[in-house]
């Protein structure tokens, strides 16, 4: 991880994101990203991640806005520029990639043309260059006889192909942000991990942001640095990887941890600890700490108001009136 | 019929196509409805002079035509039968291509092989001209009329139940009724059937459109029921006035133009109301 | 006991323009009464050709299912017998209910079909497995659309149990729960499991689920059984490397892991698999008799069985901390 002494990459100030007057789908969200850096940005659904991604790129449905807050990327504030301005941006500064590869590609035009497509739509490329450029940057995603894929139609691709065409695509005029949203959630596992492993090496020789949105865990604890948990619309907890995973603070992400299944339950016999209760839609969110309905360690001044962002470590911070763990 | 928490006559009165739309067919009907009471004697009645203007004689709103019959009874009968013939048509219409396009989209196969020639053939024989056959080597009758308009009707629905029986048979709700050992037949009525009430609907207020449309044609080329006055009969007797008296055929056409300019209303507000997917994607 | 599932050499070959796709291609697995046996494979494997086929939705091209004893001819006239020896519950909340009928009714109906019992007696036993499986009365007059993804997989779990089948074959139940929700149905099979005596296929791709709730594993890979034995067992020795291939694979939310040897390629196509081991061309310990030779499960002791030739040198290598030797580069479509 590189020191952090500029600017981050991205910062998210407390962003809200709602459907015209209506209740907050997300509230008052901050995290940012530095270049160089994963964030794992991780929650169940429901919770606002892909949300929060469209609206970084500015891709909000059209009842959908932004009601407050800030998002900026390199010092400039997106929120604050239309949509041709942000055109400009998106593919270019920014990309993003997303769960399912098949509907992410254009099903009549070559891969190839494609990756030309997006080079040609942002920088001053002649034909043959452009070609060139994507052929080199099929390569880079580890496809095998690139030139010839390169006039291969989707369809022909595996899924684990098609998902590097999406990131060459994504990362073809050097952003210096990529969003990643459910990358490997729809392929299989021995796939998933050749992606990860491209996602992050492809990082570090650009030293790009990533923000890696994912259910889950495993793959948060391997890829990112930093993760940052949601719950219902708001941060609940966020910090280096290896301590808020080994160490959580919030009762939601220890729950998530140890909803997950190990071991055999025919050798060990225990049964697994789930979180009681469902996630509340925006309309019927409690007033006070969003995960107070479901908490095992709640007490009664949990019920008054929101939790504020409280710093409780090295580079870590909790929304929650009684911490769990290993008090530092 | 309930579409989430509102029923589905609610919902379209709040739309703002559907509210004029059902105005008018609302229209369309009291006056189908009300032909008797207003109009006892009937329109063949010749009741009072030959062809008098609207608003020439208070006691013929409307005005009379080459034979002083009055119109107001014309049109008010003759929504009876332009309405009477436009439903059931659409009816059979639906049940043929509804049978059709379930069996074909259920069973796939050589049986929707089979089955989808047919409806190509249906479909490339051109509809009014067919109408006109039947009704020409049949005779002229109500349900003569309204057999031959559902006969070239049905391939459109047949395609539309067809696709949506395709899509639904893969969906695992459909699988788990085969599992639990629900015979064919049970699955395609009570599973499948009642999930494609949607597309059907919407496509019935075009069909009824249609339908109306088709048998007033046949009416004005003197194709149709003797026995039965319709819009379209009033046309044909007009025509020979047109350039004298154009009312007779103006007032007839009106009420043609409004009854289809309704159903189609309706039929764009329930599309909306039924498939309110579409309208958030955009 | 006769086991309530047992599968006989089954096969599943469907013509395609490109070739014969061999979706299952030889499986004999068998289930006791009481059991869970996990599936595990990615996809093009064949696990859900094998599922439909187990529950009578698709015929097997060779070879033979049996249910509680009986042989099952796939037809129409068994399909009764059939639904009261094995049910299926399945992966997508959404699409596996009537979006029309009540939940109530989604229960009932495999009693109403099978004409089973009363008006009365049918809603006294709908009320009652509702209970177990942990759905409240006021549920039973509710539309799947208002109900949240793990309850809907509740009703269907539900309504899988109505018949009282000895078998459940979970397609994926679990996959597309969130993690909270997902804990919550497997505590739900593990109750029922324990209370009713059911026996499960449980098919999955996540094989720390798999391990969790099953007491023997089989992995498939191309149509084929490569692995199978007590879940501890094929976990922790992971002899076919195929299974190493996929255990390793798993991004572990334990500890940060410096993962060199991964599984090159992608997953081939079932039509025209590669000829003898269909594992070879991603194998790292492919040699010549792979090619000409198909591997068949053998038994190496503990009750697990392996299809590979080199099995033994394999587990040997592995416990002297020998890595795989290089990775062949990756055939795509694998001939």
């Amino acid at each position: 991880m590189t020191p952090a002494p500029e600017a981050p990459l991205l910062n998210v100030n407390d962003l809200s994101i709602r459907y015209g007057k209506g209740v907050p789908l997300v509230e008052q969200l901050n995290f940012t990203v530095r270049r160089g850096e994963t964030v794992g940005l991780v929650g169940e659904s429901g919770c606002g991640k892909s949300l929060t991604a469209l609206a970084v790129m500015g891709l909000l449905a059209e009842n959908l806005r932004t009601s407050s807050g800030s998002i900026e990327l390199e010092g400039t504030n997106l929120t604050a520029l239309g949509q041709n301005a942000l055109r400009s941006y998106r593919g270019n500064r920014m990309a993003m990639i997303f769960q399912e590869p098949l509907t992410a590609l254009n099903p009549v035009m070559t891969v190839g043309a494609q990756v030309v497509e997006v080079l040609r739509a942002h920088r001053r490329m002649g034909r043959a260059e452009a070609e060139k450029r994507a052929v080199e940057l099929l390569e880079q995603v580890r496809i095998p006889d690139a030139a010839e894929r390169f006039h291969d139609y989707p369809h022909r691709l595996s899924g684990g192909m098609r998902q590097r065409v999406v990131i060459a695509i994504a990362i073809a005029c050097n952003p210096a942000l990529l969003i990643a949203d459910e990358p490997t959630t729809a392929l299989d596992v021995t796939v998933q991990a050749q992606i990860l492993q491209l996602l992050k090496s492809l990082q570090r020789e650009a030293d790009l942001g990533l923000l890696l949105i994912t259910h889950d865990l495993g793959v948060v604890r391997q890829v990112a640095d930093r993760i940052v948990v949601m719950y219902a619309g708001s941060v609940v907890e966020e910090g280096p990887v290896d301590a808020v995973l080994d160490d959580p603070r919030h009762p939601y992400t220890a729950g998530l941890l140890a909803a997950r299944p190990h071991g055999s339950f025919s050798v060990q016999g225990h049964r697994l600890a789930d979180i009681r209760g469902a996630v509340p839609p925006p309309e019927a969110r409690p007033g006070g700490c969003l995960f107070e309905p479901r908490c095992p360690h709640a007490q009664a001044d949990c019920k008054a108001a929101r939790p504020p962002r409280g710093v409780v470590g090295q580079d870590r911070a909790v929304r929650c009136y009684h911490p769990v763990g290993r008090p530092n | 019929m309930t579409v989430g928490s509102q029923s589905l006559i609610v919902r379209l009165l709040r739309h703002p196509s559907g509210l004029v739309g059902l105005l008018l067919i609302a229209l369309a009907v009291g006056m189908a409805l009300g032909a008797g009471y207003f109009f006892p004697a009937g329109p063949w009645t010749m009741a009072g002079p030959p062809r008098l203007w609207p608003g020439q004689n208070a006691a013929f709103l409307l005005g009379t035509d080459s034979l002083g019959r009055d119109l107001a009874a014309g049109l008010f009968h003759g929504s009876r039968v332009s309405l009477a013939v436009g439903a059931s048509a659409a009816v059979v219409s639906i049940v043929i291509g509804t049978v059709v396009g379930s069996l074909s989209g259920y069973y796939g196969g050589w049986l929707d092989d089979v089955l989808m020639r047919l409806t190509d053939a249906m479909q490339t024989i051109p509809s009014f001209l067919s109408a006109i056959a039947i009704v020409g080597i049949v005779g002229p009758s109500l349900p003569t009329i309204i057999f031959a308009i559902a006969i070239v009707s049905w391939p459109m629905i047949a395609r539309l139940v067809r696709a949506e029986f395709l899509r639904l048979r893969t969906y695992d709700f459909v699988q788990s009724c085969r599992i639990i050992g629900m015979s064919d037949i049970r699955i395609i009525v009570t599973q499948i059937l009642p999930n494609c009430l949607a597309p059907i609907i919407v496509a019935s207020s075009v069909l009824v459109a249609t339908a109306i449309i088709v048998e007033a044609s046949l009416s004005f080329l003197g194709l149709g029921d003797p026995n039965a006055m319709s819009w379209g009969t009033i046309l044909g007797n007009g025509r020979a006035a047109l350039r004298t008296a154009w009312y007779m055929t103006a007032i007839p056409a009106a009420a043609l133009v409004l009854t289809v300019l309704a159903l189609n209303l309706v039929g764009d507000a329930l599309n909306d109301v039924l498939n309110p997917r579409l309208k958030e994607r955009s | 006991m006769t086991p309530v599932l047992q599968t006989n050499d089954l096969k599943v070959h469907h013509k395609t323009p490109r070739g014969m796709l061999r979706a299952v291609d030889g499986v004999s697995i068998e289930v006791a009464p009481g059991e869970t046996l996990g599936l595990v494979g990615e996809s093009g494997c064949g696990k859900s050709t094998l599922a439909r086929c187990i529950v009578g939705i698709s015929r097997p091209t060779e070879g033979s299912v049996s249910l509680a004893g009986f042989t099952d001819d796939g037809s129409r006239a068994e399909r009764f017998r059939r639904a009261r020896a094995v049910q299926m519950v399945f992966q997508d909340p959404s699409g596996s209910l009537n979006p029309r009928l009540s939940v109530g009714r989604i229960i009932e109906e495999p009693l109403m079909v099978h004409r089973i019992g009363s008006r009365a007696e049918r809603r006294e036993r709908v009320e009652a497995i509702a209970r177990q499986v942990g759905l409240a009365p006021y549920h039973l007059e509710r539309f799947p659309h208002e109900l949240s993804g793990g309850q809907r997989q509740r009703v269907s779990i539900a309504r899988a149990l109505t018949l009282e089948p000895g078998l459940l074959v979970c397609d994926e139940a679990v996959s597309a729960l969130d993690v909270s929700v997902q804990a919550q149905v497997l505590n739900l099979f593990l109750d029922l499991q324990h209370r009713l005596g059911l026996a499960y296929l449980f098919i999955s791709h996540d094989l720390a689920v798999v391990r969790y709730i099953s007491h023997r594993i089989a992995v498939m890979y191309l149509g084929r059984i490569v692995e199978v034995g007590p879940a501890e067992a094929v976990w922790s020795r992971r002899n076919h490397p195929y299974t190493r291939a996929l255990v390793d694979a798993i991004p572990d939310e334990t500890i940060r892991r410096d993962r060199t040897s991964l599984l090159e390629g992608d997953v081939p196509s079932p039509v025209n698999p590669p000829s003898g081991c269909a594992f070879r061309t991603r194998c790292p310990h492919a040699q010549a008799r792979c090619a000409d030779e198909v591997p068949l499960l053998r038994d190496r002791g503990g009750g697990l069985q392996v299809a590979c030739h080199f099995a033994e040198a394999i587990e040997a290598g592995m416990q002297a901390g020998a890595r795989p030797t290089a990775a062949l580069r990756v055939v795509a479509g694998g001939s």
